[in-house]
């Protein structure tokens, strides 16, 4: 479907600022998104696929969080439909990979299977070790949980994240997160025997 | 590449190639050499594995923020709704008192919501001071070591006062990310920074955003200044949020021992939790 050629226009540059937004590592405009388009997709998701409202909800969760990881990694730089669109189309994929379920794919949302992360977030998790590290970064404490989260999470530069967090420059960073890497990787060779890296 | 390698040179290959970002020809030089040393294959996985396990983190932290921002919504509704309620049976008599009173929160969150309040605008300009609300104690009056022309806004910076602008009449998503953008920029003063990343983790937690409030209010303990103990009141709350009730009792003791601006409030909200 598409729009009047002014009403796009006007939606376009919004959702453009609000990717921009989301870029920068603002979760404000992320939650804003999510409020917007959440009544909108789970009444959709409840009505064309019988599911209950905490599955619609959880179902749309993650696909705010795909959308948000493709946002960061620039997959999203230019947009040929609306934010909405792209919002909907991930949250199909999502919605027929976690349930397994046939679900109906037009023309956009094929192109986000091929291009985008359109996936569950548990199925991120392929193994114990994994899942290992997720449990210990509730261990790591700060300031490594939020400089881990600028640079990997988020893929805030060393410069932005020195700026961010108040550090003298890029170096210091650097090497704040080589001690906060190492010293996760000894958390991880604490409850895994050497055997296990194999 | 052997092992005899400097530690940060071998760790930062491995990041860069597990992150993607070798050109091919690096990247099938490098993967040559994962095939000819099995130690730094292993140490490869290693590192790949730790970067799911975080994305995999983080991704379920944004999860429960979001499930969060749904229950703010609901929570902030049902308090407007006990406050309208108890004014009401107040003017009424006593019966609005004994509702008021039986409706007195111990539980975490319910602390964290009667306790919490947006902490006023005090970067003051000249012609504001008379805008400082009327229960600020004196030290409010300034930041102490920042001066008023410290915290003025700058000709060349109306981007703080449009920050905090947005900060004051309760658009906090607006003034969270106007601050993000004001601290990202090269410009702003090392206290300018504390002030506003204070302003920040504050507007954050009204958001629900707590994690990253926490951070913002760690740094303001951090840098000491004036700013440290209701950072530390702040982060107190933040806890409550969480559920972390001993964390929380743990700050609210040492701000009561501290004596300060914040040691009444500790005090009555640490009878509360016992």
């Amino acid at each position: 479907m598409r729009l009047p050629a002014v009403f796009m226009e006007e939606t376009y540059t919004e959702d453009q600022q609000l990717i921009a937004q989301i870029k920068e590592g603002n979760e404000a405009s992320l939650v804003e998104v999510y409020q917007r388009y959440r009544p909108l997709f789970i009444q959709w998701a409840q009505k064309s696929y019988k599911i209950d409202e905490s599955t619609a909800a959880d179902v749309f969760q993650d696909a705010v969080i795909c959308l948000y990881r493709n946002i960061v990694k620039g997959k999203l730089e230019n947009l040929t439909s609306s934010l909405k669109t792209y919002l909907f189309a991930i949250g199909k994929n999502v919605l027929r990979k976690k349930l397994q379920t046939q679900v109906a794919l037009d023309h956009d949302d094929l192109w986000v299977v091929e291009n985008l992360q359109a996936e569950p977030i548990d199925h991120f998790a392929e193994n114990d070790r994994q899942r290992l590290v997720a449990r210990l970064m509730e261990s790591i404490g700060e300031p490594c949980r939020s400089i881990l989260q600028y640079y990997y999470f988020k893929g805030f530069s060393m410069e932005a994240i020195a700026r961010a967090m108040n550090y003298k420059n890029e170096n210091v960073v650097k090497t704040q997160k080589l001690r906060c890497l190492t010293s996760l990787k000894s958390m991880v060779r604490e409850r895994y025997s050497s055997d296990d890296f194999m | 590449m052997s092992s005899q390698q400097p530690a940060e040179n071998r760790w930062n290959q491995i990041d860069r190639y597990v992150n993607g970002e070798m050109v091919e020809q690096e990247r099938d030089l490098f993967e040559e050499r994962m095939r000819q040393h099995a130690e730094l294959a292993q140490q490869v996985h290693l590192h790949r594995d730790m970067l799911l396990g975080m994305e995999y983190y983080f991704m379920q932290q944004l999860k429960e923020q979001l499930a969060l921002s749904d229950q703010k919504k609901k929570t902030f509704n049902w308090q407007l709704f006990l406050k309208i309620a108890a004014a009401v049976l107040l003017v009424a008599g006593l019966g609005g008192a004994a509702y008021y009173y039986s409706q007195r929160p111990a539980d975490p969150e319910q602390l964290f919501l009667t306790y919490f309040e947006v902490y006023p605008n005090t970067l003051t300009q000249a012609n504001r001071s008379e805008s400082l609300p009327s229960d600020a104690s004196p030290s409010d009056a300034s930041l102490g070591d920042v001066s008023p022309s410290d915290t003025m806004p700058d000709e060349g910076m109306p981007e703080i006062a449009t920050a905090l602008q947005h900060y004051e009449t309760g658009n906090f998503s607006q003034a969270a990310a106007a601050l993000d953008q004001v601290l990202a920029s090269a410009n702003v003063s090392e206290d300018q920074r504390t002030a506003l990343v204070f302003y920040r983790g504050v507007a954050n937690l009204q958001l629900g955003n707590v994690r990253q409030a926490q951070a913002d209010l760690a740094q303001v303990t951090r840098a000491d200044t004036l700013l440290s103990d209701p950072a530390a009141w702040y982060t107190g709350l933040s806890y409550l949020r969480e559920g972390r009730v001993a964390e929380a009792r743990q700050l609210f003791e040492q701000l009561r021992e501290a004596g300060g601006d914040y040691a009444q409030q500790a005090a009555k909200l640490l009878d509360e939790l016992s």
